[in-house]
């Protein structure tokens, strides 16, 4: 053999190896799986515990201030968000009744969205919305392989307090969530929104701009929250 | 083709590569999205569970793999050549495997991650080429003759 040759057999056999070893990697990290059993042990809806409801809406609704997040329930950044920034803006923020943030699904990534906001609508209309996208970014899977199925569906809204599972799977294809989805999808027109999550601050639905698009540190929207309290109150 | 040549070419390929990856890492960092002409394809590739290998952003391994091939150019000698071959060709593996993931997983395509696999494809080629270049196809038999002829 000549060198030549040897070289050129070394340099692809320890690339290939290299590929290999990556490849692994990428195929066996972060098993939903994982999520998936930490969710019987940990109660991620205490965080919008003693927090009033209503609809697509978490907070007080005389909040003066209205944030609106457009996410899809599929989608790693808005779990991203949902983990690191929402908790610390839901105390700072909400609970301390100064922002009343909405929750408006939108199915960007394929049918597993469509069925998961379709879900979260459904716990909606039981003012349990909240809980269940919290419940859900929890057990988050791998996009687009099929995993939001009625079973997986019951898996997470078993785990909210007070909400009637069946009534949620029944009213998926009822006339309200279509019009609440319906809604929202004019809004985003409305808005301009392409990407999720995308957060819109203002007093109300027809008085918005965007804060951005992305997911923000809860010290880069607390500053956004600010100077809209200030400019408000 | 000369050595100054291929030199040449995987240098341009490499600027390109850093450009793409350097811009991907940026996007990834400050949490906006790409400029994307194909409808969500970009939004969905880089939210993917693919766009991180071990917690660290795949765009920053290309980056940081842009960069070593840039490096070991800037080098003479043929440990420099065979970095830049091996580097190149551990990226256009990688690169053809999340191509694959793109198409038959993911189901979007990303214009950026393409660009990059045609330059990473692109930089295997002139590096191992530019590598073996410079290595004798077989243990010279010619070589006493010419030390016989240069000490003559």
């Amino acid at each position: 053999m000549s060198r030549r040759s040897t070289i050129l057999a070394a340099l692809v056999g320890v690339a290939a190896a290299v590929v290999l070893a990556a490849v692994l990697a990428s195929t066996h990290g972060s098993d939903p799986q994982d999520h998936r059993k930490v969710a019987h042990v940990r109660d991620v809806t205490s965080i919008v515990s003693g927090i009033p409801q209503h609809g697509l809406v978490l907070g007080d609704p005389k909040a003066p201030i209205l944030l609106v997040e457009f996410a899809d329930a599929q989608c790693p950044f808005c779990r991203q968000f949902a983990i690191q920034t929402w908790p610390t803006i839901v105390q700072k923020y909400i609970r301390t009744g100064k922002v009343r943030m909405e929750l408006r699904l939108v199915d960007f990534l394929g049918p597993d969205s469509t069925r998961a906001a379709r879900a979260l609508e459904g716990a909606g209309l039981q003012n349990r919305m909240w809980d269940a996208s919290a419940r859900f970014y929890d057990v988050q899977g791998r996009e687009n392989t099929g995993y939001v199925t009625d079973p997986f569906l019951r898996q997470v809204l078993g785990g909210v307090r007070g909400l009637d599972v069946g009534r949620v799977m029944a009213d998926r294809s009822s006339a309200q969530v279509r019009d609440q989805l319906g809604a929202t999808k004019s809004m985003r027109s409305r808005y301009g929104v392409t990407s999720t999550p995308t957060l819109l601050i203002g007093s109300d639905d027809t008085d918005l701009r965007v804060v951005s698009a992305g997911v923000l540190s809860p010290q880069q929207l607390g500053q956004a929250i600010d100077g809209q309290l200030g400019r408000t109150i | 083709m000369s050595d100054r040549a291929l030199r040449t070419t995987a240098f341009v390929l490499t600027i390109l590569g850093i450009g793409i990856a350097g811009y991907l890492v940026y996007i990834h960092y400050a949490g906006i999205e790409p400029v994307c002409n194909i409808a969500h394809g970009c939004h969905k590739v880089q939210t993917s569970k693919y766009a991180d290998l071990a917690g660290v952003p795949v765009a920053l391994l290309g980056l940081i793999g842009y960069v070593t091939i840039l490096g070991a150019l800037l080098v003479r000698g043929e440990a420099a050549r065979m970095v830049a071959a091996l580097t190149a060709l551990i990226g256009f593996g990688f690169s053809a495997y999340l191509t694959y993931r793109e198409l038959f997983t993911i189901d979007a395509i990303c214009q950026w991650c393409v660009g990059s696999a045609i330059l990473m494809t692109g930089l295997a080629i002139v590096c191992t080429w530019r590598l073996l270049a410079h290595v004798p196809a077989a243990p010279s038999a010619a070589a006493p003759a010419a030390l016989t002829t240069d000490g003559a």
